[in-house]
């Protein structure tokens, strides 16, 4: 399992950040290509660290988004994440920004200018990022912005998807803004997908997890060349669902952590010149992410000393 | 030209909709074309690329303006800054003047053909060149005020792109009077020459045509009178200024001196003058009003 000979020579660790289409990404992405299609809209929610931002950084890199020398421009997916300001005006400039040189121009015309642009543009459908940090004026800007879109002239119906992270078994804006009587939510809530207003996408199952495993190994052969991680796949799983990782019981490990997981082991076991992981480096990942997890630096090199 | 997709870089710094140069295109109205094709007012572009180098518009020749602005706007379009150059007159200047910041002048007045607007919101770049009064192509009457009594400019904050601030008219309204046939043929003599200084473009070139026009008006004395800014190239006190390629041209034009005249002149006095004019070569600035 070691090769001590070329130990010496080897070059630093490398972490592959390649983009995983996990069985997470492929329900996520489901379910924004959906709501893209249908011009349907949806809050969407999944616990931190599960891929959301990734996912949606996928789609928009494979959405056709292109500006033409010849001055049209195609951007299907338009995609922010929710700015720290509450105030419309912030949410205005954060969807210009979108469009490349930001160009100053007073709020009241750039209210104006964004309607015509996004039609302008061919925006099929907005997807926010960390939607709970929406405010009451954000909400409010979105109703009015997708209202004018859909109004003469553009008359132009698009989706919407407020992505957000929740924990237990609250869905972050249902309660606070949807499920209240003003007029304002009733107005949003019809707007909304009748069938599937609010989507929870869970994160993997252990056969989903020695799926991920089964291309890490792949990812990392090269580095590893007897990389055989899927034996682990049940052991892994257990360690990552513990209450401490998994407070919320959903017996769903998050891709942050399963990443974490592996590339921590990976790159302990590349520094002590081994060629595959063992039990005593699992086990010791384990205990950092389970006991010491605040302590746990992910991307940096950890001492073989590091948990003592 | 390649699409940019929004993986690339250049994404988040190229305008919403690009725009690229027409044949023949000069610089403020392609700006222009910009500001029209992004929905923004008038001078919105160029007071955004002019804000990033902490400058002004009163800052900015629009002939010969920097190589940063330039180099700005090419990345704002994503293309290569020949391209941009090629808007402009500066690379013609500067081989006239032999440095690499022209100190030759052309200083133009704001004038336009309401034709070439309706058809192409195309400003050509002969526009920049001071005493010509007709379109080429359409053969009408350059305009350069509003039917309200406002002089146009190009970049009025308060107004759409090609519009009058005042009334809103759209320039390509504008009367599109028919050129007299004088004007024609006034407005070609002069290019002629224009287009022999651009194309043979050299200090050297650029000496000897003052003196040319100096010994003429020795010996055409009358000149001075009907034509007392003709007094300035009299002696050498001309030579260490700047000098107007506009006033150089309509010098010729009043003395009657045809570009074949020149080429004989230049060919007849192969090592004159330069004599008390060496201009300092200095590098490229960011801004300098012409």
């Amino acid at each position: 399992m070691t090769n001590s000979k070329s130990d010496e020579g080897r070059p630093p660790f490398v972490v592959q950040k390649d983009f995983i289409v996990t069985a997470f990404e492929e329900r996520f992405q489901g379910f924004l290509q959906s709501a893209w299609q249908q011009r349907t809209w949806h809050v969407i929610t999944a616990i931190p660290g599960s891929g959301k931002s990734w996912g949606i950084r996928d789609l928009v890199l494979h959405s056709g988004a292109r500006k033409e020398a010849t001055g049209e421009t195609y951007l299907p997916l338009l995609t922010i994440c929710t700015p720290m300001s509450e105030s419309e005006q912030a949410l205005g400039t954060t969807f210009s920004a979108v469009f490349g040189a930001p160009v100053t121009m007073p709020w009241y015309i750039r209210r104006t200018w964004l309607v015509k642009r996004m039609a302008g543009v061919h925006v099929e459908c907005l997807i926010i990022d960390d939607a709970h940090f929406l405010s009451l004026y954000h909400l409010t800007y979105i109703k009015e912005l997708t209202d004018n879109l859909a109004a003469l002239p553009y008359q132009r119906q698009v989706g919407l998807c407020l992505v957000t992270a929740h924990s237990g078994d609250v869905i972050p804006l249902k309660k606070e803004y949807f499920d209240r009587p003003e007029t304002l939510w009733r107005q949003f809530r019809r707007r909304m997908d009748t069938e599937h207003p609010f989507r929870v996408v869970p994160g993997h199952s252990e056969q989903e997890v020695r799926r991920i495993l089964a291309t890490f190994e792949e990812l990392y052969r090269s580095q590893l060349p007897d990389l055989h991680l899927q034996r682990w796949a049940k052991s892994i799983y257990t360690w990552l669902t513990y209450q401490t990782l998994d407070p919320d019981a959903t017996n769903r490990v998050t891709m942050d952590h399963l990443t974490r997981f592996v590339t921590g082991s990976l790159r302990r076991a590349y520094e002590q010149g081994m060629t595959d992981v063992d039990e005593k480096i699992l086990e010791t990942m384990a205990s950092l992410m389970l006991f010491r997890r605040d302590d746990f630096p992910p991307d940096e090199p950890l001492s073989p000393r590091g948990i003592n | 030209m390649q699409p940019i997709y929004i993986s690339d870089p250049a994404w988040q710094v190229t305008l919403p909709h690009r725009t690229v140069p027409l044949t023949d295109e000069w610089l403020p109205g392609l700006l222009l074309r910009c500001d029209e094709a992004n929905d923004w007012v008038s001078g919105a572009l160029v007071r955004y690329l002019l804000r990033a180098m902490h400058s002004t518009l009163s800052d900015l020749n629009l002939i010969t303006p920097s190589l940063t602005f330039l180099e700005h706007f090419a990345q704002t379009l994503s293309i290569p800054i020949s391209t941009v150059v090629e808007t402009t007159y500066q690379p013609e200047l500067a081989r006239l003047s032999g440095v690499t910041y022209p100190i030759v002048r052309l200083d133009f007045l704001l004038k336009f053909c309401p034709k070439c607007i309706a058809q192409q919101r195309l400003l050509r770049r002969t526009l920049a060149l001071p005493n010509i009064y007709c379109c080429t192509l359409h053969h009408l009457k350059l305009q350069s005020w509003c039917p309200c009594s406002q002089k146009l400019h190009f970049f009025s904050p308060k107004a759409r792109p090609f519009t009058c601030p005042t009334c809103g008219l759209d320039w390509r309204l504008l009367p599109q009077d028919e050129a007299t046939e004088q004007d024609i043929t006034h407005d070609h003599r002069l290019l002629s020459y224009y287009m022999y200084f651009f194309s043979e473009a050299t200090p050297h070139l650029l000496f000897s045509v003052q003196d040319l026009i100096g010994e003429m008006i020795r010996k055409r004395s009358w000149a001075t009178t009907r034509n007392p800014y003709l007094l300035k190239f009299s002696g050498d006190r001309f030579r260490k200024r700047r000098v107007s390629l506009g006033l150089l041209v309509s010098a010729l034009l009043d003395l009657y001196i045809s570009v074949d005249d020149i080429r004989i002149y230049v060919k007849n006095n192969p090592e004159s003058p330069s004599t008390g004019f060496q201009p300092k070569r200095h590098a490229p600035q960011a801004h300098r009003s012409g």
